[in-house]
């Protein structure tokens, strides 16, 4: 099973070293833009500290994400294309350590991610000069986690399909479901708050508008929502992510041991 | 390892797909020896060698290999028997050395100085990468992997196909040299019946995925022969007697599996000896009977 993690490892190299070479690129340029900020052209530029804000949360959040994009790998389609996945099977190991050492490379790969998005984070505050929030080095883990499902869902259909291309596209039809019925969720929800007040969020008439302070009250009754399952059920969200996870594990063995049925 | 008399023992394999089966296919490889496994494309060759290494499950029959049962200790028996295909099954984006760091990682008796020694001796390098070898460099690269965990089993699955003849004949070399151990075997299939001819000591003959011959090589060649005959022998010979008839303008040639019927039935006629390239296309067109 070492031998596979290894094998995983040298073959997606080269996909990384690009990946965090445009991660090393970026980090540069936010440090430059806050250096410009602090002693250059841009230190007396009116906005300034808007721009900083926001080059800041650019670092501390769209960096993390260019790293995790290292983390996804696509060698089972390569294994797949050059038959090794054929020639996998008649090595001594058995079907749960060739699926085993492929969740294992995704999660160590995830977990330096991770890692590496927290030094980043401490990074962009000393260069910021921002006080650090412990809270954040969660939500790292939480988005870490969210993605480490999503690619074990990923070698799931792989493992199922071998075709890249139906793989992908169940991917997307899948996100695509889960994005449009969030965001259609959401605007019903914000429809029957509003109704509820006595306002139409699609009405024409102007004194049947939402007002912007009940729209305020309504982002900040779901923030305070939010934190409460949050607080309350986190436990919920490790049960989910750990079955998640398990499902997918067990699903890919089953139809790597179906293989040739 | 079980002490064993066999290094495959087959019985009633069977598998059947969509417009083929694989049916009730049985033959065994003597341990020490060299068996070649023979049939035109499609005949069930590759299905029999995917179904004893594992890669497809079969629909019945039992399969041992090295004295074990194929199945119930697949990761036991997988430890000591080495595959080689006819295309490289590994990442154009590795090389030899990358290989050695991971086999050693997958095999537990894998010898890096063994691999290397035969990278050396085939000249191959070390750093280069896969998808810059040639075919002959990738079937040789193949063959050192499979040998450098002191396999007692090789599997072959048309590996000498499209390879030139020097390197085929380096390669069936090495094959040689591997069988001085007498625990050591080796299944090959091939359509390149001689290279079988050169170095086989047994062979088994499969068409549409139905075993038509196997034994020692030796006495399927001494126990058939080609007869040559004129179109009015021809129609005086009994049709039960050969196994199907090349019919040409000029006369006729016979495949038949008896030698001693023929030379004491048909005494007279010319008769030759068959290779085993004969009796593969006499084999294959036995349902004809008579074909040109």
């Amino acid at each position: 099973m070492k031998g596979l993690i290894i094998k995983e490892f040298w073959l997606s190299l080269k996909y990384r070293i690009i990946v965090i070479s445009v991660y090393a690129l970026l980090l540069l340029l936010c440090i430059l833009v806050r250096l410009s900020a602090l002693y250059g052209n841009i230190a007396d530029m009116e906005g300034k500290d808007m721009l900083t804000n926001s080059i800041f949360l650019v670092m501390a959040l769209g960096l993390p994400a260019v790293l995790y994009l290292a983390s996804f790998s696509h060698q089972i389609y390569n294994d797949e294309k050059c038959r090794f996945r054929q020639f996998s099977l008649t090595l001594p190991l058995t079907p749960e350590e060739i699926v085993r050492a492929e969740f294992i490379s995704y999660l160590i790969s995830f977990g330096a991610a991770t890692v590496i998005s927290w030094l980043n984070y401490f990074i962009a505050c000393a260069v910021y000069s921002k006080g650090t929030d412990l809270k954040y080095l969660l939500y790292i883990v939480i988005i870490g986690a969210v993605l480490y499902v999503f690619a074990c869902f990923n070698l799931t259909l792989a493992y199922r399909f071998r075709n890249p291309k139906k793989a992908t596209a169940i991917q997307i039809s899948i996100c695509l479901v889960l994005y449009f019925g969030g965001a259609f969720g959401f605007i019903a929800l914000m429809d029957s708050y509003f109704k509820k007040r006595g306002y139409d969020m699609f009405s024409d008439h102007e004194d049947e508008a939402v007002p912007d302070s009940l729209m305020a009250e309504f982002m900040q009754d779901m923030a305070d929502k939010l934190k409460w399952v949050c607080e309350a059920f986190w436990w919920l969200f490790i049960i989910v992510c750990v079955s998640l996870i398990y499902l997918s594990y067990r699903r890919s063995v089953r139809s790597l041991e179906r293989r040739g049925s | 390892m079980a002490d064993y008399e066999n290094a495959i023992e087959i019985n009633g394999l069977t598998k059947h797909y969509d417009g083929f089966t694989l049916d009730n296919v049985s033959f065994s490889v003597p341990k020490g020896s060299i068996m070649g496994f023979i049939g035109q494309n499609g005949a069930g060759k590759s299905t029999t060698i995917n179904a004893l290494l594992g890669i497809i499950k079969p629909d019945s029959g039992d399969m041992k290999m090295l004295g074990l049962d194929a199945r119930k200790d697949e990761k036991a028996v997988k430890r000591d028997i080495a595959a080689v295909f006819d295309e490289l099954p590994f990442h154009e984006q590795l090389n030899a050395k990358m290989l050695d760091k991971i086999m050693k990682h997958i095999f537990t008796t894998w010898d890096s100085e063994t691999f290397f020694g035969y990278l050396e001796r085939f000249a191959l390098p070390s750093k280069k990468k896969f998808g810059k070898f040639s075919k002959g460099m990738k079937m040789k690269l193949q063959i050192a992997a499979a040998l450098s965990h002191g396999a007692k089993l090789l599997i072959m699955d048309e590996a000498t196909t499209g390879l030139d003849p020097v390197v085929r004949n380096e390669i069936l070399d090495i094959f040689m040299e591997y069988l001085q151990d007498e625990n050591n075997s080796i299944l090959m299939s091939s359509h390149i019946t001689s290279d079988l001819e050169k170095i086989a000591d047994s062979v088994t003959f499969i068409d549409k995925g139905k075993i038509l011959l196997s034994g020692y090589k030796d006495d399927i060649l001494a126990s058939h022969c080609i007869m040559k005959c004129g179109m009015d022998d021809y129609s005086s010979i009994d049709r039960g007697d050969f196994i199907s008839a090349r019919v040409t303008d000029f006369g006729a040639e016979l495949l038949f599996s008896d030698r001693k019927l023929c030379e004491k039935k048909y005494s007279g006629a010319v008769i030759d000896p068959a290779t085993l390239d004969d009796i593969m296309i006499y084999y294959v067109n036995r349902d004809k009977k008579e074909w040109s």
